[in-house]
């Protein structure tokens, strides 16, 4: 099966390849794809939902890390614990953060024991830009392991580019009154012409103390979110190398974090005891060279991660829990393009190593992982259609002192994007991808809950839709809207096998998830005065349809609303800016069983921004205000765990280039 | 523009809709079956349920609608007892760390006794009423005893560690310690108390990982051993009160036991069957009495003496509403109705 498929797809490729030599109708359709306008979030000119929030526009989402920043792109649903150091995961269409690879200066991070990346690790502080796309990866440099997964979020620092100016200085401030500061510094500076040596901290504190309140059937349980005392440092420095055609990267990332965990609200029992402390230390390489007819993009990368865990409140012999792991993984990778007359067409072909190697308490036989990402692939203009594709195989060997384990799969993608009309920026698009997620070490080796004979989960993703934008003037209106299909099958859960005290990962569960994904923007300009506002729309309908005579059959899959919204709007004026925020969340349910019992409310949380910027010769200060919930409504993304009500923030950037 | 307004006033429309609250039914709760339901870890979510046999309708959340709040995190055991000539009923509210008491007639909350050793929640798992006092079985290796005038812990003792349940046998108390928290080495011991005096009389060793506990007629113990979830398989334990040692101990796959007139019914893994054991004979039945094929997940047996049924209690995974199905003594299905998460407890009324 999996070879047929393999050859079907090569010969398509070969087919079009070859068809297509001679046809160029490139040119008059690439010229519509001018630079998008910086508050922008959507691609028109892609043929999969594509994604790009700029730096402007994360300072006008009022965004603290990358997590509420992606709430702001419709079909993503992010799973917010709340409070400083709370984790944030990305579910995008009902796929969870499993389906989603994040990717930072061009390297994808690893994280062989959960599968899941924490998105508030992620300080907005000098990234530059934060794309998310589903499908295919829209760039030349992301090597083979960017394209396995179903959606790719991809994060540029500051850092990473070759300054204009000799010398760069960033400071930032920022105090927001549920008990949270932070501090950070940024320096680049050209050694040469070509050469620019960078580096960056951040230093993240506070008790993250706030008030919540919790709805208790007819009355209101109220009380302090204690226990968020976090202790935050990330350094991060950097040397990079740019001309002409060669582009090369050094990285060095450093992260310590030690948190308490204020755990979850339970009724009538307020006290807690738990910390985490996690330190990082990543370093990677990345090369990137480019002339007219290739582009190659290559990356190298090693990784270290120690995790404290400790509940101080454990009801065992020793009165406390402690679970330590260390995690060490080592890759690299490349990925080769051969443009075909234009950069929008062309054959790439990549391959990605991996190793990655656990150890701690809760896994008593320490498991090593190799893993192996291919890709090959193919953009190729056809009269008005844009045809894409790419295959790609995933391949692991695990392999623990007693037992050993394998999984490979190929994995395709197709795309057809049409552009009926010369004139108008209006296209049609499509695509399907086959997907599937493979078991992390904690679903396959944790200690009594790991199953080894696990399978990878695998999605089955269809979308069509259209993107249109027009000009008139001093106005610009930009929509999108895309179906789509998700078919979930062999879903990774964990659920209790002999008895309660006997958890075991399955691969239990298929979920048939259909929806609609909108976005419109309309920005104006004129003079003095810049308008802007865009919304993003979601309807999504998830169900389980594991076992007809379920309980469950056909309801709505947990933590996963219907409805989802998020709407922007800015007003500039000279040199002020007044943002607003509003995400919009309808009900969901807490527990597979659809009823009104297990629903958790939905939600709406507004935010206002006014922010100022000072010019001087070479200097620049930015002031921004924001009002955070303002609204002051009480809500749970999670249950149990209360987000923040109305509370204020104050930041502060200044900028020297010279 | 317009357009885009419309749109988005639908969509304003269409998220605002909301579930109709769940109707309030004024059930008398005379004729019928009390339901504890644990509910799940951090969801505060523990309800009682009420299957009304007139009607023969479930009414749900009876606890929440009629006290206004929610019972707590994780329910974990339900007694009725009367003192001072009136019927209550105490429930064990282990995450929340609360002995929740209610009027029996009413279902309305009397006391809300909070069972901490400072700020370290007890986590009452079990609760036994004995000569006008509560005594609260808590997961941190204590036993609490509570007035029941005052409604207050009178004080605590240590047993062995994570106890899980209690039985009572002329004044004297018997509690199991499994040390679940506490694996792989799990506890095996049972704390002997004498409630005349409140103070722990001797401990003697069972086996590991003991969960319910069961008298019989005859002054005999009976125990579920867990083993340890891999190597070690559950076990039936005889105990002889007198001698307290086991006597006799029986390589049953079992997970749920209940006791009537000389007769344990126990869930057998092997064959996904209840069977019987005589504790006269102390001989088991190698035929099933009822055969629970059907059952996802087998989650207790309780038994209604006065009727003389048996009933059974699937938890549907864990995550989804409990289903209780009623049966004969000769095993013949009755009827069967829907409780809440996780159904770990029925009063009969």
């Amino acid at each position: 099966m999996q070879l047929k498929t393999y050859i079907s797809l090569f010969s398509c490729v070969f087919l079009f390849y070859a068809n297509c030599q001679n046809n160029d109708t490139l040119k008059v359709v690439e010229v519509l794809s001018k630079k998008d306008s910086i508050l922008k979030l959507t691609v028109l000119n892609s043929s999969v939902p594509h994604y790009i929030i700029t730096k402007d526009k994360l300072n006008e989402l009022s965004a603290k890390d990358i997590g509420d920043a992606l709430k702001y792109i419709p079909g993503t649903y992010i799973k917010d614990y709340g409070g400083i150091g709370g984790i944030k995961t990305v579910s995008y269409r009902s796929l969870g953060a499993g389906h989603t690879n994040v990717e930072i200066d061009g390297v994808i991070l690893p994280n062989t024991q959960t599968a899941a990346i924490n998105l508030s690790q992620f300080d907005v502080f000098s990234i530059s830009k934060l794309e998310m796309s589903s499908g295919q990866v829209q760039n030349h440099y992301s090597t083979a392991s960017s394209y396995v997964k179903s959606n790719l979020i991809s994060i540029s620092s500051s850092l990473i580019d070759l300054p204009i100016k000799k010398i760069n200085i960033k400071l930032m401030a920022n105090a927001s009154s549920i008990n949270a500061y932070q501090g950070a510094l940024f320096y680049q500076q050209k050694l040469s012409k070509h050469l620019s040596f960078g580096i960056q901290s951040l230093y993240q504190f506070g008790n993250g103390k706030y008030n919540f309140n919790i709805q208790n059937i007819d009355s209101t349980y109220s009380a302090e979110r204690q226990d968020s005392n976090l202790q935050n440092v990330k350094i991060k420095g950097g040397l990079t190398y740019h001309k002409n055609k060669l582009k090369i990267q050094l990285n060095s990332n450093y992260t310590d974090n030690q948190q308490k965990l204020p755990g979850a609200v339970v009724l009538y029992n307020p006290y807690n005891d738990q910390s985490l402390k996690n330190n990082t230390l990543n370093s990677t390489f990345t090369g990137q060279y480019k002339t007219k007819n290739i582009a190659i993009g290559t990356n190298v990368f090693t990784q270290n991660n120690q995790t404290i865990y400790r509940d101080n409140h454990y009801l065992n012999a020793a009165g406390y829990l402690e679970n330590q792991y260390a995690n060490r993984t080592v890759g690299g990778g490349f990925i080769f393009n051969k443009f075909l007359k234009f950069e929008t067409q062309k054959l790439f072909i990549g391959s990605d190593y991996k190793q990655a190697y656990l150890t701690g308490d809760q896994f008593e036989n320490s498991p090593t992982r190799k893993n192996i990402n291919s890709v090959i692939g193919l953009s190729k203009w056809l009269w008005k259609i844009k045809f894409q594709a790419n295959l790609t195989h995933q391949y692991i060997y695990d392999k623990t002192p007693n037992n050993s384990k394998e999984i490979s799969h190929f994995s395709p993608f197709i795309s057809l994007a049409y552009i009926p009309f010369k004139q108008y920026k209006f296209r049609i698009r499509s695509h399907y991808k086959n997907n599937y997620r493979l078991p992390s070490f904690n679903d396959l080796y944790y200690n009594a809950i790991g199953n080894s004979n696990l399978k990878a989960e695998n999605a089955k993703s269809f979308n069509i839709g259209f993107t249109y934008g027009i000009s008139i003037n001093t106005s610009t209106f930009e929509t999108t809207l895309d179906v789509y299909q998700n078919n979930i099958e062999d879903k990774i859960v964990a659920i209790p096998t002999k008895n309660l005290f006997n958890w075991s990962m399955q691969n239990i569960g298929d979920v048939l998830s259909r929806g609609i994904d909108i976005s419109f923007l309309y920005a104006y300009k004129k003079k003095h005065i810049s308008l802007m506002f865009s919304t993003s729309q979601s309807y999504n309908s998830s169900i389980d349809v594991t076992e007809k005579t379920s309980l469950t059959y056909e309801h709505q899959i947990p933590y996963t609303p219907t409805y989802n919204a998020s709407y922007t709007s800015t007003i500039g004026y000279k040199k002020y800016d007044l943002s607003l925020s509003l995400i919009h969340t309808g009900n969901r349910y807490v527990l597979n069983e659809n009823l009104p019992f297990n629903a958790l409310e939905g939600f709406i949380d507004l935010g206002i921004g006014l922010s100022r910027t000072f010019k001087l010769k070479n200097q620049s200060i930015y002031c921004k205000l924001q009002i955070a919930n303002i609204l002051n409504n009480n809500y749970e993304v999670i249950k149990s765990f209360p987000m923040p009500g109305r509370y204020f923030n104050l930041k502060i950037v200044y900028t020297f280039n010279k | 523009m317009k357009t885009l307004l419309l749109l988005l006033s639908i969509a304003f429309l269409v998220s605002c809709k909301k579930d109709p609250k769940p109707e309030i039914v004024n059930s008398q709760f005379e004729n019928g079956i009390l339901c504890m339901n644990e509910g799940l870890f951090q969801q505060n979510n523990a309800t009682l349920s009420y299957y009304n046999l007139d009607s023969n309708k479930t009414d749900l959340n009876q606890f929440s609608i009629i006290n206004g709040r929610g019972l707590g995190d994780t329910a974990n055991d339900m007694i009725a007892y009367s003192y001072l000539g009136k019927p209550y009923i105490a429930i064990a509210v282990d995450v929340s760390s609360q002995i929740e008491i209610i009027d029996a007639l009413t279902l309305k909350s009397i006391k809300q006794i909070p069972i901490f050793n400072g700020t370290n929640a007890r986590e009452p798992r079990s609760v036994n009423y004995h000569n006008n006092h509560l005594y609260s079985i808590n997961f941190d290796g204590t036993v609490s005893k509570i007035d029941l005038d005052t409604h207050l812990i009178t004080s605590s003792l240590i047993c062995g560690l994570n106890p899980e349940k209690a039985e009572i046998i002329n004044n004297k108390m018997y509690v199991v310690n499994s040390g679940g928290l506490n694996s792989p080495t799990y506890d095996n011991t049972i704390t002997i108390i004498d409630l005349n005096s409140f103070t722990i009389i001797s401990t003697f060793i069972s086996d590991i990982n003991c969960s319910s506990i069961i008298k019989d007629n005859q002054d005999e113990l009976y125990l579920i051993s867990r083993g340890n979830y891999s190597s070690i398989e559950p076990k039936l334990l005889r105990i002889n009160t007198s001698t307290n040692t086991v006597i006799q101990s029986f390589n049953i796959n079992l997970t749920s036991l209940a006791y009537y007139n000389d007769i344990l019914y126990y869930f057998d893994n092997a064959d996904q069957s209840i069977h019987t054991f005589n504790t006269i004979t102390e001989t088991y039945n190698a035929n099933p009495l009822i055969d629970c094929s059907n059952f996802q997940t087998m989650y207790g047996i309780h038994i209604n003496d006065l009727e003389q049924l048996i009933y059974l209690v699937d938890a549907n995974g864990y995550t989804n509403s409990s289903i209780i199905r009623c049966y004969s003594f000769s095993g013949v299905f009755q009827y069967e109705f829907t409780g809440g998460l996780n159904t770990g407890q029925l009063l009969f009324k």
